[in-house]
């Protein structure tokens, strides 16, 4: 019963607590509904906020984070010489840099970077606390020591990929080639002249990266190469050039010394050197001086060797013939109160015996034969007081006064080459069009340029300008000239085996202490072509201030020969007096395939 | 009494329905459940294609930027090895090496001979 009774007790109690258990567990049920719902509208709520409100800030702050602005690498293109040969190649080099004003611990960043780059850490720290608010740590720093520097994660530090120039060959061409500076934009030569085609194009492009600056990926960017230069220059007469000239300003004792090669027809310009010289790979060391290209931007009184072009005028105007007869005059003249003398005594001279033993009585008489007007009109015609437009920086047209400013003096003066300045590439680029039959031709240096796609984006061809003289009078003066090296001042010319055609110079120069010609400061000159039928080289030496071997024919002279017999060598140039060997059918092939 | 009876019907009515309608009902639940499942999974799939693909994205961003990098140490190796070419190929050096180690010189015109 007690058993029942507690049964039924129990069952009353059951039946009693089944709904208030029931209610309870609704209570709970709407309870945890409610804080569900409650964090999920909080949530909900937050995440509206972010994703709407604040969306344009937080993507900006998420951006940062994971992309970033990185410049593609630019390389400059390459400059080769006729033959393919690299003259001047870029390479990417790293420079490591920072703003000093977010370096958070310049001690820590120092000592960190010290390790990384191998660097004083004193040094770092130094240009840390230069005040200034970029400064560079590092610059041609390599791949890895790059790679480094961003694995350190450093606030404020960063690298840089830039291209840097290099000159394989030194101090070859140095002059023609110019320098670039640390901004890897041309200051000089060609490299300035067409920087525009040789700098690659710099662009931005966004990179994604994750949180240890690894690179994800990047933004497609076109080609940043820039455009090659393929130059008229030949490696192998250029080093020839070089060599010879060296050699000569070394032997002379001579201040300077410049030296033109250029195929006379085209306008080529085969070398053009200058000692002293320099290393573009390293400039800043050089002197102004040294790194003067003086074969385009100087000029000098061209002495005798301007005898060439009082003597095409004459001939042109049919003034003089080639055995017309001159009164040496014992080797002294006087005009305009002024002695001009020889330097020997000559009694008579034919017109081609005064360019020969280059007398100065007798080409006055030329020039005065030719008369003012019409040597002003052959020595424009010629070029001179002009550019030559030859795609060099800072050519200098020369100086020559107008006929109404000449003095009595002046037209004696101006038929041996004085009271006038040229270039050397001017009296080259007059001889040239001796040498190719009258015909003014423009001299360049660089044939062709082309794009990173192999596109040509420039191609310079043979200009000719204007025709001076008519080719009899210029196969006639090649004939004269031919004579100053056979018999006349430019005996030391003479290449064996080719026939040399030329005209040498020594002329004196201003003292600029007194004003007055100078007794001992000269320059020698001689400018010329080889071989004469069919000219294939015109080659200029000018030696400033010799101080031994002061004549144009005993120190340029020997140097034109050198230049020339080494170049018709390298160029296969068969000697007149030896029969070219002719190889049988079946090894000629095979030598064809050999080569 | 015949309350008692209704009842007693009632229940015997509910018990044989629950019979009958209880197989039906879990086959529908069971259905419900496979179709959710189904349904879920689906969902999953789509969702784990998803997150696979994005991971994928990226291990071959990582892979290309990698190649990338590497195409580009092997050219600038290659550049490197041409400017040391041109260097090497330097006439100057040449003729020192020929003149100064190797006792060559320069021929004579006469020793020349030009084929053609």
């Amino acid at each position: 019963m007690q058993r029942r009774a507690r049964g039924k007790s129990s069952d009353t109690g059951a039946t009693r607590s089944a709904p208030v258990k029931r209610g309870l567990l609704r209570r709970r049920v709407t309870m945890l509904f409610c804080s569900l719902a409650a964090a999920l509208a909080i949530i909900s709520g937050q995440l509206f906020s972010l994703q709407v409100f604040r969306y344009s800030e937080l993507a900006r702050v998420a951006d940062g984070q994971t992309s970033r602005r990185v410049p593609t690498v630019s390389r400059r293109g390459t400059i080769y010489d006729r033959n393919g040969r690299e003259l001047a190649i870029s390479l990417a080099t790293s420079s490591i840099f920072a703003r000093p004003s977010q370096v958070e611990n310049p001690e820590r960043a120092s000592a960190a970077l010290s390790a990384a780059l191998s660097l004083p850490a004193e040094k770092i720290l130094e240009r840390l606390r230069a005040g200034k608010s970029f400064v560079y740590i590092k610059r041609s720093a390599s791949a890895e020591e790059a790679e480094a520097v961003e694995r350190l994660m450093l606030k404020g530090i960063g690298s840089d990929e830039q291209g840097k120039r290099f000159y394989p060959k030194a101090q070859q061409a140095a002059h023609l080639l110019g320098f670039v500076g640390t901004d890897d934009r041309g200051l000089e030569g060609l490299e300035l002249q067409y920087d525009a085609y040789l700098a690659g194009k710099r662009q931005w492009i966004m990179r994604q990266q994750d949180a240890k600056r690894r690179p994800i990926f990047k933004e497609e960017a076109d080609e940043a190469q820039g455009s090659d230069l393929h130059l008229t220059i030949d490696e192998v007469i250029q080093y020839i050039t070089e060599r010879e000239l060296e050699a000569a300003v070394r032997q002379s004792g001579a201040l300077s010394g410049s030296a033109i090669v250029m195929d006379p027809f085209s306008g080529e310009i085969l070398a053009l050197a200058n000692y002293p010289t320099f290393d573009p790979n390293i400039y800043a060391e050089a002197s102004a001086f040294a790194r003067r290209n003086r074969a385009v931007v100087d000029y000098y009184e061209p002495g005798s060797a301007f005898k060439a072009i009082v003597g095409a005028g004459a001939l042109e105007e049919r003034l003089v013939r080639p055995e017309d007869r001159f009164n040496g005059e014992g080797g002294a003249i006087e005009v305009g109160g002024v002695t001009i003398r020889d330097h020997e005594r000559f009694e008579t001279l034919t017109f081609a015996e005064v360019m020969a033993h280059s007398s100065n009585v007798g080409a006055i008489k030329v020039g005065q034969r030719l008369g003012k007007s019409h040597y002003y009109d052959y020595i424009s015609g010629f070029g001179f007081g002009n550019l030559t437009k030859i795609d060099l920086p800072g050519e200098t047209p020369g100086l020559i006064r107008r006929p109404k400013e000449w003095s009595a003096l002046s037209l004696a003066s101006l038929s041996i080459g004085q009271e006038i300045s040229v270039s050397p590439l001017q009296m080259l680029t007059a001889m040239s069009a001796i040498a190719n039959g009258g015909n003014l031709v423009r001299p360049y240096v660089t044939k062709s340029i082309v794009a990173a796609d192999g596109q040509v984006v420039l191609e310079n061809a043979p200009m000719q300008v204007r025709r001076v003289i008519s080719e009899d009078t210029a196969r006639t003066l090649a004939t004269i000239l031919k004579g100053v090296v056979t018999e006349g001042t430019g005996k030391a010319a003479a290449v064996e085996g080719f026939d040399v055609a030329g005209k040498t110079g020594t002329s004196q120069k201003v003292d600029r202490a007194t004003g007055r010609y100078s007794r001992h400061k000269v320059v020698a000159s001689f400018v010329g072509f080889v071989p004469v039928e069919q000219p294939r080289l015109a080659i200029i030496v000018v030696i400033d201030e010799p101080s031994t071997l002061r004549w144009g024919g005993s120190i340029a002279a020997p140097t034109f020969r050198e230049i020339a017999r080494e170049s018709l060598k390298h160029l296969r140039k068969t000697p007149v007096d030896r029969e070219p060997f002719r190889l049988a059918e079946g090894i000629r092939n095979a030598a064809f395939r050999l080569n | 009494m015949r309350d008692q009876s209704i009842a007693a019907w009632t229940s015997v009515g509910r018990d044989r329905a629950n019979s009958l309608l209880k197989p039906r009902i879990d086959q529908i639940r069971r259905f419900d459940l496979l179709q959710s499942l189904v349904l879920g999974g689906a969902v999953l799939v789509v969702v784990l294609f998803y997150v696979w693909q994005h991971v994928q994205v990226v291990r071959l961003g990582y892979e290309v930027e990698y190649l990338a990098a590497e195409r580009a140490a092997l050219t600038q190796q290659q550049k490197e090895l041409r400017l040391e070419v041109a260097r090497l190929m330097s006439l100057r050096r040449v003729e020192e090496i020929a003149r100064g180690q190797l006792g060559l010189t320069s021929p004579k015109s006469g020793q020349v001979i030009v084929l053609e």
